[in-house]
């Protein structure tokens, strides 16, 4: 019994964090069709900038993030804008190894700036604490942060389903001749999209590090967001929440039953699995193609 | 693309010096990379003995992945993936008995079973999707790796003993001759491969793969044949790199050096036969001069500590660089350069010459005349 129920609370508590990232890597996708590799560089960046600042200076940890996603936000645009966009009308997966590319550089960057391997962020007005449930132990904190994480990401999928800003968005992804017709600044909107997705990708990296550490781990869960993503549907922006509580899930699962080692592997071949068979993912459209 | 480079080529007078394909010639390649072997064998420290048998190694592998991602089109950035295969079989086999050069056949032979099932993704996978999917083989080789080495000899890695005898240096030298063995054949190989039959289909199959099939080439088998092929010489090189440093553990083949092997490819340039190889020798000595080259800016005992972290910074920039600017790598800018020279040495002697046509630009009939 406890082992179900940390299969269950602690899946979906990770899969709260997998779909903030998630809907990042799809709002990426919507926008210019490519996979962002460098989606768990920006994670990582912003929570050292955090972690670091927070025990070296005194200022506030409100102002702290505000401050990290403003420059993970703007190192998303610029990416965007000084690499990305000369590889527009080559083929797809240029782009894709240019995150690579930027991925490389960031990590070293990072290297170089923070030395330490691992930082800590404490998120004041956090419970403290745990909670037993149907036997399994809990801390509060990491249920507090999921439940954040899943607000935020609701929130975010009603806006882009709902206000005219978010129809823009939809928009200038689907067919970009159009809807620049239509009024739409395509570029802007590009760019925003890179840099509202850089944002989410650093508010999750911010928001697990404060319940687990700071490290390199962080980029290895921006990378398991690419099977939630294909999952839930990788044009699909409500479908970054089936597949990242999916994934998530799936780990919970697996973790509790057959043992922690196991997770990455088995979730990257649920990504073949859905890749081979399910190409639209759940949600997704089926004319996405990708066979 | 590739008719643009042939045709011109083709055009260009037979006495003037065509760098195009001069640089194309296998034999000159294995001869330069021959000389500078017998060179700094003969009289360099064995240190920088050690950093040439790494190019070498560096470089067989860069050639493989080559020919799937620039020839074949066929993305993929779980290429280190074989290469651990190719050591943890190779290890496999040497633990069980097998003497040296067999173990590492072993080695690529399971490679290329193992680039076969990766392979079978790609007959329905294609472009950005088919690098994810190999990221998948890249996580599942590392996971069978981890498992066969915790339950085998723990985390302290497995160790070989060493092939060659003698002092360092001499050993070195003797993997020199070797490795300049082994990429010689590849090139070989692969120029067989990349201008006949096969790398036609390939490059069509790159290109266009309905189109492909329409004209009759087996899509799926030309595909296949060139995981395959291009597996079992990256499990070779993972198995030459096992008995090479001696040690093999999983937490040595990372993302990263997967990543670090594209730069190479992009930074020499895709599709040819002359740019993995210098790509290698780019990216291999990136560390060893970085620290010479930053420290005089951050102070040198920094820019030692940090040698990788910078040079990663700078092989990350490369690749973005290489992929906007010069998609065609540093053989493409030597080409285009050499092409300039000529053009220049060609119209001094006689009067300007129009660049020969090309298939991008013949000329196309309009409805205004030109005055």
């Amino acid at each position: 019994m406890s082992e179900l129920t940390a299969a269950i609370i602690g899946g979906l508590s990770l899969g709260a964090v997998y779909s903030l990232v998630t809907l990042g890597i799809v709002i990426i996708f919507r926008a210019t069709e490519t996979f962002n590799f460098a989606h768990g560089s920006f994670m990582l960046l912003a929570a050292l900038i955090v972690g670091r600042l927070q025990s070296h200076s005194g200022l506030p940890f409100a102002l702290l993030a505000l401050i990290s996603l403003a420059i993970v936000g703007a190192l998303g645009a610029m990416l965007f804008r000084f690499v990305l966009r000369s590889t527009i009308g080559r083929p797809h997966f240029v782009a894709v190894i240019a995150t690579l590319g930027f991925a490389a550089a960031a990590d070293g960057v990072i290297g170089i700036v923070f030395p330490q391997t691992e930082y800590t962020i404490t998120i004041p007005g956090l419970s403290t604490g745990s909670i037993r449930i149907f036997g399994a132990t809990f801390s509060v904190a990491s249920l507090e942060i999921s439940a954040f994480a899943v607000i935020l990401t609701v929130a975010l999928v009603l806006v882009f389903r709902f206000t005219s800003l978010g129809v823009r968005i939809r928009a200038a992804g689907q067919n970009s001749l159009l809807a620049s017709q239509g009024g739409i600044n395509v570029h802007w909107v590009y760019l925003g999209s890179w840099a509202l997705a850089c944002v989410l990708a650093g508010v999750a990296g911010i928001a697990y590090g404060s319940v687990n550490s700071v490290n390199q781990g962080i980029e290895g869960l921006a990378l398991l967001a690419f099977p939630a993503a294909l999952l839930g549907g990788l044009d699909s922006i409500p479908g970054s929440l089936i597949g990242g509580f999916g994934i998530g899930l799936i780990g919970g699962f697996v973790a509790a039953y057959i043992g922690g080692e196991y997770v990455t592997v088995v979730t990257y071949l649920v990504l073949l699995v859905v890749m081979l068979f399910l190409p639209h993912g759940i949600a997704g459209t089926r004319s996405v193609r990708r066979v | 693309m590739t008719s643009a480079i042939t045709g011109t080529g083709s055009a260009v007078p037979a006495r003037a010096l065509d760098w195009r394909s001069l640089i194309k010639q296998r034999y000159l390649i294995i001869a330069i990379a021959f000389i500078a072997v017998a060179i700094i064998t003969a009289g360099g420290s064995s240190y920088s003995t050690y950093i040439v048998d790494t190019i070498l190694l560096a470089a067989i592998g860069a050639m493989a992945l080559d020919l799937l991602m620039g020839t074949g089109g066929q993305v993929s950035i779980g290429n280190v993936a074989f290469l651990a295969g190719g050591a943890f079989a190779t290890v496999w086999a040497s633990r069980a008995g097998v003497p040296f050069p067999f173990d590492v056949i072993i080695g690529a032979l399971a490679c290329a079973a193992f680039g076969f099932l990766v392979g079978l993704p790609a007959l329905r996978i294609r472009g950005m999707y088919l690098a994810l999917a190999t990221l998948a083989a890249f996580y599942l080789a590392d996971f069978v790796g981890q498992q066969y080495q915790n339950n085998t000899v723990g985390a302290a890695g497995f160790f070989l003993k060493p092939v060659f005898t003698g002092t360092i240096s001499q050993q070195s030298a003797s993997w020199a001759w070797l490795l300049l063995g082994v990429l010689a054949a590849t090139i070989i190989l692969f120029s067989w491969l990349r201008n006949g039959r096969s790398g036609r289909a390939w490059r069509m199959i790159r290109d266009h793969e309905i189109a492909a099939s329409i004209m009759g080439i087996p899509v799926s088998r030309y595909k296949l044949s060139l995981f395959v092929i291009t597996s079992a010489i990256i499990g070779i090189q993972g198995g030459l790199t096992a008995h090479f440093t001696e040690s093999v553990t999983y937490d040595s083949f990372t993302l990263s050096l997967s990543i670090s092997v594209i730069a190479m490819i992009l930074i020499g340039g895709l599709d040819s036969q002359a740019g993995p190889l210098i790509g290698a020798i780019v990216i291999i000595t990136l560390p060893i001069f970085v620290p010479d080259i930053i420290g005089n800016f951050v102070g040198s005992s920094n820019a030692s500590q940090d040698a990788s972290n910078y040079s990663e910074v700078i092989y990350g920039a490369l690749i973005m660089i290489f992929m906007i600017k010069a998609p065609k790598g540093l053989v493409g800018l030597i080409q285009a350069m050499g092409r300039k020279a000529l053009s220049r040495w060609n119209g001094s002697r006689t009067s300007a010459r129009p660049d020969p046509p090309t298939s991008k630009d013949i000329p196309v009939p309009s409805g205004t005349p030109e005055p």
